[in-house]
């Protein structure tokens, strides 16, 4: 059982290490919003692995959840204020594909 | 000809800046993941934190969390700032002159639309399950105020039009009505004798779950107008710059 944590753990850690790397350097807006939500929620099992409920249910909450909504909306603005630009490209496509 | 070798040097310049930034990020995470794994692994010297106290003490504050008696109890004034941290947060933001450009009344998706009368009564339910289970077990008024948040965030994506039809004057009160009750419970408490946000023997627990209900009210009022954007009121002639529809 320890050995099945200890092995959770360590997949757990170097995923976000993984995880933060991508959103950090990715060119896709879009696709960084939504790798940072799921570094959210992996940080929330994070705290719960550290025993902390608490923190794992405002983090998933608050970081994961109304972060990203927050983040998206201004994606959303950014799209639209600044046309012509590299990131308005696809910005364009998705309100398109919504329409 | 001399337009392509601009190009090229600009490529070429770009190209050097991300690799640049790149390095400098692989630096910063590893010095990250360095700390924190030599903290995780380092044996824990002779403290064992705080948490025997808290324990020691747990009978006096009224609930049987932990987390809720040093959120509310020990160390409230640290709580009460906050709330209004928040409320100043969202004040801010109306503040703000409102982003010029179109407004989407709703996304107009029936799947959105059933999935909204779904969720909605649930996560009421959760919120008020979480804020008054917080003096038990995990939970607490932010985290309870953030699930009503999210509701409140849902309707506004199914229909951007409900952030107008709530009454300017409720939306206000609501907003400011839990850092005021916090802070009228602290100051209450000076009169019987005690100190800023001294709950009186036996008055603990009642005390915290009213201040947590009523501020898990304004807290989720304020995130949610976060993500409204801008006052209910606010002029709809500065949004027009895009193509209306």
């Amino acid at each position: 059982m320890t050995t099945a944590l200890t092995f959770f753990d360590i997949t757990l850690s170097l995923t976000l290490v993984w995880l933060a790397w991508h959103l950090l350097t990715g060119e896709d807006l879009f696709k960084d919003v939504v790798l940072f939500i799921s570094f959210g929620l992996l940080m929330a099992l994070v705290w719960v692995r550290l025993k902390a409920p608490d923190v794992a249910l405002t983090e998933a909450a608050i970081g994961a959840g109304l972060t990203g909504a927050l983040l998206l909306s201004a994606l959303r603005r950014i799209a639209s204020i600044t046309k012509g630009e590299r990131r308005v490209d696809y910005g364009e496509d998705r309100r398109k594909s919504h329409d | 000809m001399e337009k392509i070798e601009e190009s090229l040097m600009i490529e070429r310049k770009n190209q050097t800046h991300r690799i640049f930034f790149h390095s400098l990020l692989l630096i910063l995470l590893a010095f990250f993941a360095f700390i924190l794994g030599w903290a995780y692994l380092s044996p824990a010297p002779g403290s064992t934190g705080l948490g025997v106290l808290v324990d020691a003490q747990l009978r006096e504050s009224g609930v049987e969390n932990r987390v809720t008696a040093v959120l509310l109890n020990f160390r409230g004034y640290d709580t009460l700032l906050e709330c209004f941290v928040l409320f100043l947060g969202a004040v801010g933001v109306w503040s703000l002159t409102p982003s010029r450009l179109r407004w989407h009344e709703s996304l107009d998706s029936p799947i959105l639309a059933s999935l909204v009368q779904l969720l909605v009564p649930l996560m009421i339910i959760i919120a008020g399950y979480l804020t008054w289970f917080g003096t038990l077990r995990a939970g607490g008024a932010f985290q309870g105020g953030t699930v009503l948040a999210a509701a409140v965030v849902l309707l506004l994506l199914a229909s951007r039009s409900t952030w107008q039809k709530i009454p300017l004057t409720l939306l206000s009160y609501g907003l400011i009505i839990g850092p005021a009750f916090f802070l009228f419970i602290g100051i209450a408490c000076l009169i019987p004798g005690g100190n800023l946000l001294q709950y009186p023997t036996g008055y603990n627990n009642i005390l915290i779950l009213l201040i947590e209900l009523v501020a898990a009210i304004s807290i989720s009022l304020s995130l949610a107008a976060l993500f409204g954007g801008r006052r209910p009121d606010a002029p709809n002639n500065t949004l027009t710059t895009g193509t209306e529809r």
